[in-house]
């Protein structure tokens, strides 16, 4: 059986920041991913803009949040897009980011690092506890096999490890998950994309929409620029059977995905023939995964709640910063935004990240211990980012001190 | 000649379909963007407009002024002809 000293599942945004940060401070390190490649929804999904990773107030000029890997993520990023600032959107600082690039870069700094080994193509089907650690059952191409560890690091996003072993260290579902959405890229779009750009597009949309050429969920939809000129990325939020959306239900999920690539289809035949800027646009390139906002969380030591978020609060056991707001989208009305009182971060203390009774086991990401509400902020890549370093920290110590 | 559409009416259907949240109360020349307007809440703002006021808003007139507060958007909405009767 391959024995490691940390076993980081689920190799999204917040995995790769754990398995790097865990084989840096010398533990033997396993990443398992299910996907064919890392990066999670900021590249299965073509999630293409980091948020999180600067400081919260734009009066000053941009800083970087959380020092280590978010920051050299953020950095490699900039420097391969060619972007030299983030872009100010309104209240906050973000920057665009590459799906493809992500995923190479991901993959590029994991293999610098000779104590980590990563396996994509690999799904996580099993947990047990052992006197040592763990041990978990792996599926690969239908053949099964088990790795030990003793440090375990949930990142994958459903807090998998609980689902598999005890679903008492589950937070109770909220009444309404934030909604999913389907992202494509569209290539060969011609014109200056600026402000004015985007309110006429809304107008024609909604117009087309009222004449009945567009299906109504097609108000779910947002543009953004990438990080090459002639490229788009298109959004479509989705209704997804509103407080019947279950993303781990694998049925409803694939049925969702399907209904989100067919509304951008039909969008992008609309836009080809009444659009002039993508008269030349190739058909979309969906992505391969649906973009879930959020699945199931643990309940931690301490469990992060929006006012917490809201009132700057800090903790003496922070690991980490949290400097997005709540970005709440929970149905058609589009995102409600719940600003901090101050332009000021926000800390995340290490009782998110862990549980007593379940010593050597640690999450992070989207899946870690906040509330429904502060969720809506801390699933940012950015902020991901940052608890996933935390909790690769957290787990090297931990294999460290245990004899 | 229908009667004209006015800042107050355009602000109830911004309460009514919840288009933006501000706390503050909104009134006719409150910055609709400052308050979160964004695309798609102009889009479902457009719709429920045209909707409600029977009018038909042109997509190539649109400008940031002309969604910039109720006061503005009742006038935008006024200069259109009557379309179908207002639902
Ligand atoms: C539509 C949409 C728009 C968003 N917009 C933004 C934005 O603009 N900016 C921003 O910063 N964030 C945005 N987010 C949020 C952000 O993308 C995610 O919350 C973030 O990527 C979560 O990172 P993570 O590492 O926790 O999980 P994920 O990125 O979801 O990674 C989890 C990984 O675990 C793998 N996995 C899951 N289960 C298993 C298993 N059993 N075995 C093996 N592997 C497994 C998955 O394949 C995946 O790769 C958006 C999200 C969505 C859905």
């Amino acid at each position: 059986m391959t024995q490691a000293d940390v076993i980081v599942a689920g190799g999204g945004s917040a995995g790769i920041a754990a398995a790097l940060t865990a084989a840096r401070a010398g533990a033997h390190t396993l990443l398992i991913e299910r996907g064919n490649r890392p990066g999670g929804m900021g590249s299965l999904a073509r999630v293409h803009t980091f948020c999180g990773l600067f400081h919260p107030d734009v009066s000053r000029p941009w800083a970087w949040l959380n020092p280590g890997i978010p920051e050299e993520i953020g950095r490699h990023m900039m420097e391969r897009t060619g972007q030299t600032a983030p872009d100010l959107m309104g209240r906050v600082y973000v920057l665009r980011q590459s799906p493809e690039l992500f995923a190479s870069l991901a993959a590029e700094l994991c293999a610098r690092e000779s104590s980590l080994n990563c396996h994509h193509g690999v799904a996580w089907t099993g947990l047990l506890r052992t006197e040592t650690g763990w041990e978990l059952d792996l599926e690969e191409a239908g053949k099964r096999r088990r790795v030990a560890c003793r440090a375990l690091i949930d990142t994958t996003g459903d807090a998998t490890g609980a689902r598999l072993m005890n679903p008492a260290w589950l937070q109770p579902r909220p009444a309404r998950l934030y909604r999913p959405a389907c992202i494509a890229s569209l290539t060969s779009v011609g014109g200056r994309r600026d402000d004015s750009w985007h309110l006429s597009m809304a107008a024609m949309l909604a117009h087309a929409v009222r004449q009945g050429e567009l299906p109504n969920a097609a108000l779910g939809t947002a543009f953004r620029n990438a990080t090459v000129n002639a490229e788009m990325f298109v959004t479509v939020d989705l209704d997804a059977g509103g407080t019947a959306w279950d993303p781990l239900d694998a049925q409803h999920h694939a049925a969702v995905l399907q209904e989100g690539r067919a509304i951008i289809q039909s969008l992008w035949q609309w836009l080809r023939a009444n659009h002039p800027d993508f008269a030349d646009c190739p058909p979309p390139s969906h992505a391969e995964e649906l973009g879930v906002r959020e699945g199931s969380c643990y309940s931690g030591d301490h469990l992060l709640g929006g006012d917490d978020l809201a009132s700057c609060r800090r903790f003496p056991d922070e690991v980490a910063l949290a400097g997005w707001p709540m970005e709440k989208r929970e149905d058609a009305r589009g995102p409600k935004f719940r600003y901090f009182d101050r332009p000021e971060p926000a800390g995340i203390p290490a009782g998110c990240l862990r549980r007593q009774d379940a010593p050597g086991l640690f999450f992070a990401g989207r899946c870690l211990s906040a509330d429904h509400e502060a969720l809506a902020s801390v699933r940012v890549m950015g902020t991901c980012l940052a608890t996933g370093q935390a909790a690769g920290r957290m787990a090297s110590a931990w294999v460290a001190q245990s004899p | 000649m229908p009667a004209a559409i006015t800042a107050d009416a355009v602000l109830q259907l911004l309460h009514g379909e919840a288009i933006v949240e501000s706390d503050e109360p909104l009134a006719a020349d409150t910055d609709l963007f400052a308050c979160g307007l964004d695309s798609l809440a102009l889009m479902r703002l457009l719709v429920a407009a045209e909707q409600a006021f029977g009018r038909r808003l042109p997509p190539a007139e649109i400008s940031r002024a002309r969604c910039a507060t109720a006061r503005a958007l009742a006038d935008w909405l006024n200069a259109q002809p009557v379309e179908v009767p207002a639902s």
